[in-house]
């Protein structure tokens, strides 16, 4: 049996397939059947069943899901990997778990390697790596239609198509998904967050002969979401219609793996990703004299008060306070009070995103003591913004892995991995990673891990140009520009420049684990210190940008995960987290909950009946405790040639909290009703 | 009424006297097979134990035959004599005693209990077991239903053979393990690159059915080796040479067992060496 094919419970830790044993690292599973039980039905919120990982929705209709939780906002320290597709953006450091183009129900299995891996997937896998793996059409077969109806606007479908030929297989799914966001109204107004998600998610396996299997996969999303008013932009306007982000992504992606022997393989991979994202608002901006809305608004465009804030070194308390003394500013004030009408304007913060990768790995079992993964990488990014750079960026990188896996003595192995890789930004690094496992007695590992990793910083990071364009300007201002705002295009007189000097993030991380099976348990235990350094603490926004490395953060802690099936009907899936966070930045300790933890029991009480409850909770998510509960019933039967399964879930907070931020509200029930048909 | 009873008792052993004092000739017994290294040893196995057998060259000089397989069964019984089927599939065996056939088997494959008892010492955590039955498997839906330990056992019926991928796509995602039983017809090489690379896709392990599916990446398996079929035919044969009449047909009572280390390992498995494996099962009741 070639190696990719040999059976193994984790294959993310050290990019091959391997027992949970051995891992140089704590590693979460979260199965199908786990995805199922949660009754999530947006894929981030199954990553809050893994200990000592934050998945909330901290703007809106925008999760956040970070492990070791820093800032609230910019969770941009974790590598998410979709079918080895890396889905950390190269613009902005996010990970878009909105629009990533595959559907919850196309996954098979989530595996969360927890803490630093990048001696596996180099720079970005700095807390921990997710894993999502979609299913294999080999292993579907029947087609499927789906629909979910509930309250806040919650209006789901999805349509999935399988086929099987002698060598090959392939499937297909599209999905759509809607939802209102908050609560509805929050302090007597109507907070936009409703979103609109549409995802496509295919693959073709061909399998060549018994050496040689290929596969192509394809997909792509649009999304429609409504986004919060900008405080920034409040403080010095009027709305007149809300942000509003349109995205669209998709990607393809091609792999082959080829088979020397049984202990021997070779896997040649290559995709294309591309992102394309605009977030617009319009705005009527107030006369900064007389803060009323008036032509005056259209200073804040002009190029005499763009000119004066870049002679006061970007700061724009000092600019304002210049004003009065700069003959220019006051001049081209003037000009404006003989315009009729307010000024008004549309602008757009846009954002498109390019990657090419190019990947070989080789799999070599030595010998029956040592195995071997070493590979190199090929990446290009570019990213065009006019907003955020103005104009195109580029970064190639250059990367070389190996892992490598001693069998020391038979209970003893050890655990080597080192990733070098060099980038047109940062330059050169190289994260290792050390781990040995014990097998103390069978079915009963310790383990200690250390490792280094860095996230080097985004091209936005490196090379930000802010511009926010005034465009659509209401008249007269559109109609002369230059007369009246000195330029044209126009734009705001705040821009923010990244120095380019930015030094890499850095972690180094140290653990000691236990994994071990009992007669009706699975237990993992982990205790670690992770110390964070040269962090980019400070907001990093075309209205604030303070770019530094002066913040850092400790984390220090015990994690614990628990599945206990004490008969076949039922399975209690237990988690927990106690985390000491120190830092000298706040920013980062938003959603560092010192306790944190959840429940899941589901039970088979009939044959065609199954009810799953789940628990979560946090203290604190910035000092707000974070309570809900779950649940979940399910039905299923035949109908004809058909398959029927019917699921109610209800999502019931437990206090009046809001989460992290007082504006989230989400203290209402939220319930739905779903049908899915099988064929 | 005491004298009464000794006049019973000397009668019965004047009665028994020429069965006590007689010498039971040796079983004349003919090996059907197909002529190969199995057939030889297992004559050659049987011809070096103590008992008393005479292995004839010719149908007609034996009071008994041995048939090897279920083609050699098949073919002994024709013969009308006595037929001790040796890895016949428990189907056949059942087939031709119900039409009355003066035979018994040692069925192909192991007791269900037996793989059963092996699974659950190296996977405690195991609750929901899948097993592949076919027409000619050597466990019944009825054996399923007969278990009654803490295990969960879900009957994946295959019929015809071609729909065996969509019933291993179909029930797998709801398992934790997938057993299989003895089934020449069902679990060929193609059936077993099917099963096994399905499995292990889905990370679920698989035991059974026997050594070359352990070799090809199964767990493990019990299973009947050459030695044991042997020792469980020369305890038949005894039987028969003495009463005349066949004991029950059966798996055979002390099966070897095979474990694929690599694949064992693989999945975190209960199990350290083959010998405390067997003694773990020795020891179960």
């Amino acid at each position: 049996m070639p190696l990719a094919e040999q059976p193994g419970m984790v294959l993310t830790p050290a990019r091959v397939s391997q027992p949970q044993s051995e891992a140089p690292a704590s590693v979460t599973v979260i199965d199908r059947n786990l995805i199922e039980a949660s009754g999530a039905r947006e894929l981030y919120e199954v990553l809050k069943l893994v200990p000592g990982m934050t998945a909330i929705k901290v703007d809106g209709n925008v999760p956040t899901v970070a492990y070791h939780g820093t800032q609230a906002r910019d969770s941009r320290r974790m590598l998410v990997l979709l079918d080895g597709r890396s889905q950390y953006q190269p613009g902005l450091s996010r990970v878009s778990w909105n629009d990533m183009p595959v559907d919850i129900r196309d996954v098979e299995r989530i595996e969360v390697t927890r803490g630093p891996a990048a001696a596996a997937y180099g720079a970005n896998a700095f807390t921990a790596v997710v894993n999502i793996i979609t299913r294999d059409p080999r292993d579907i077969s029947k087609h499927s239609v789906s629909v979910r109806g509930g309250n806040n606007g919650i209006l789901d479908g999805r349509a999935a198509a399988v086929g099987h030929g002698d060598n090959s297989a392939w499937r297909a799914s599209v999905s759509r998904r809607a939802d209102d966001g908050y609560d509805e109204p929050f302090e007597g107004e109507i907070r936009p967050d409703r979103k609109r998600i549409e995802t496509l998610n295919s693959e073709w396996l061909w399998e060549v002969d018994d050496r040689n299997t290929f596969s192509v996969q394809a997909g792509g999303s649009q999304s429609w979401l409504e986004r919060q008013q900008e405080s920034g932009v409040a403080d010095i306007g009027n709305y007149t219609h809300d942000p509003v982000q349109q995205g669209e992504k998709a990607f393809l992606s091609l792999e082959w793996q080829h088979v020397f022997s049984a202990t021997h393989q070779l896997k040649l991979s290559t995709y294309g990703q591309y992102s394309n994202e605009a977030t617009g608002f319009g705005v009527c901006y107030l006369d900064p004299f007389t803060g009323q809305p008036g032509p005056g608004g259209g200073l804040l465009f002009s190029r005499e008060l763009r000119e004066l804030y870049l002679q006061n070194g970007g700061d724009t308390g000092a600019t304002f306070s210049a004003v009065p003394s700069s003959a220019a500013v006051l001049s081209r004030y003037g000009t404006l009070q003989g315009a009729v009408g307010n000024f008004c304007a549309d602008s757009e913060l846009d954002l498109q995103e390019e990657r090419y990768d190019l990947e070989v790995q080789d799999t070599w079992q030595i010998n029956e003591r040592l195995r071997l993964v070493s590979g190199a990488n090929l990446r290009h990014d570019r990213v065009s913004s006019d907003s955020y750079l103005s104009g195109t960026e580029d970064n190639l990188s250059y990367r070389l892995f190996g892992n490598l896996a001693v069998d020391v003595l038979s209970p003893l192995t050890l655990n080597l991995g080192g990733y070098w890789e060099r980038d047109q930004i940062s330059g050169e690094h190289f994260s290792p990673r050390g781990g040995v496992s014990w097998r103390v007695a069978p079915s009963h590992t310790l383990r200690y891990v250390y490792s280094r990793a860095v996230r080097t910083p985004d091209i936005y990071e490196d090379q930000a140009h802010t511009n926010i364009e005034a465009m659509e300007m209401s008249q007269p201002f559109a109609s002369n520009p230059n007369g009246l705002l000195g330029w044209s295009p126009a734009y705001f007189f705040i821009t923010q420049s990244s120095p380019g000097t930015l030094k890499p993030e850095k972690i180094r991380s140290e653990e000691v684990g236990y994994y071990g099976q009992f007669r009706y348990l699975e237990l993992d235990v982990r205790y670690f210190q992770e110390e964070l350094t040269d962090l980019l603490s400070h907001a990093l926004n075309p209205f604030e940008f303070e770019p530094n490395n002066e913040g850092w953060v400790n984390h220090q802690g015990t994690e614990a995960q628990l599945t206990f099936r004490p008969t076949v009907n039922h399975l209690l899936r237990l988690t927990g987290a106690h985390i000491h966070t120190h830092t000298n930045k706040k920013t980062e300790s938003r959603i560092a909950a010192r306790d944190s933890g959840s429940v899941l029991w589901a039970w088979q009480f009939a044959s065609r009946w199954g009810l799953s409850t789940a628990y979560y909770q946090a203290n604190d998510y910035n000092d707000y405790r974070y309570q809900r509960a779950d649940l979940q019933i399910r039905f299923r039967h035949r109908a004809g040639p058909a398959e029927l399964e019917w699921r109610a879930v209800v999502q019931h907070a437990l206090n009046k909290e809001p989460i992290v931020f007082e504006e989230n509200q989400y203290q209402e029930d939220r319930m739905w009703l779903e049908l899915e048909m099988k064929i | 009424m005491r004298q009464g009873r000794h006049w019973l008792i000397a009668l019965l052993l004047v009665l028994a006297a020429p069965s006590l004092f007689a010498q039971i000739p040796p079983l004349a017994v003919y090996v059907e097979g197909s002529e190969g290294n199995f057939r030889r040893g297992f004559i050659q196995a049987l011809s070096a134990d103590a008992q008393p057998l005479d292995l004839v060259a010719s149908v007609d000089d034996s009071d008994m035959l041995i048939g090897l397989g279920d083609e050699a069964f098949s073919r002994a019984l024709t013969h009308g004599k006595p037929v001790l089927g040796v890895f016949v599939s428990r189907a056949l065996a059942e087939k031709v005693e119900r039409k009355g056939c003066h035979c018994a088997a040692i069925w192909a494959g192991v007791a269900l209990d037996d793989q059963l008892a092996m699974l659950e010492n190296m996977m405690p955590l195991a609750r929901k077991v899948g097993v592949i039955l076919g027409e000619n498997s050597a466990w019944s839906e009825g054996a399923l239903q007969d278990y009654s330990g803490r295990l969960s056992l879900f009957p994946m019926v295959v019929s015809p053979r071609n729909e065996l991928g969509d019933v291993l796509r179909e029930a797998l995602p709801d398992l934790d393990v997938l057993l299989l039983p003895v089934d020449e017809s069902l679990f060929g090489p193609t059936a077993a690159k099917l099963i096994l690379l399905t499995s292990y896709r889905l990370r679920r392990p698989v035991f059974g059915p026997e050594q070359s599916y352990v070799q090809a990446g199964s767990v493990a398996s019990l299973y009947a080796s050459g030695g044991d079929l042997v020792s469980e035919t020369l305890v038949h044969l005894e039987s028969f040479r003495k009463r005349k009449r066949f004991r029950r047909s059966g798996f055979v009572h002390t099966p070897s067992v095979i474990v694929n280390e690599h694949v064992a390992g693989s999945f975190d498995m209960r199990y350290s060496n083959t010998d405390a494996l067997r003694d773990a099962l020795e020891m179960l009741p």
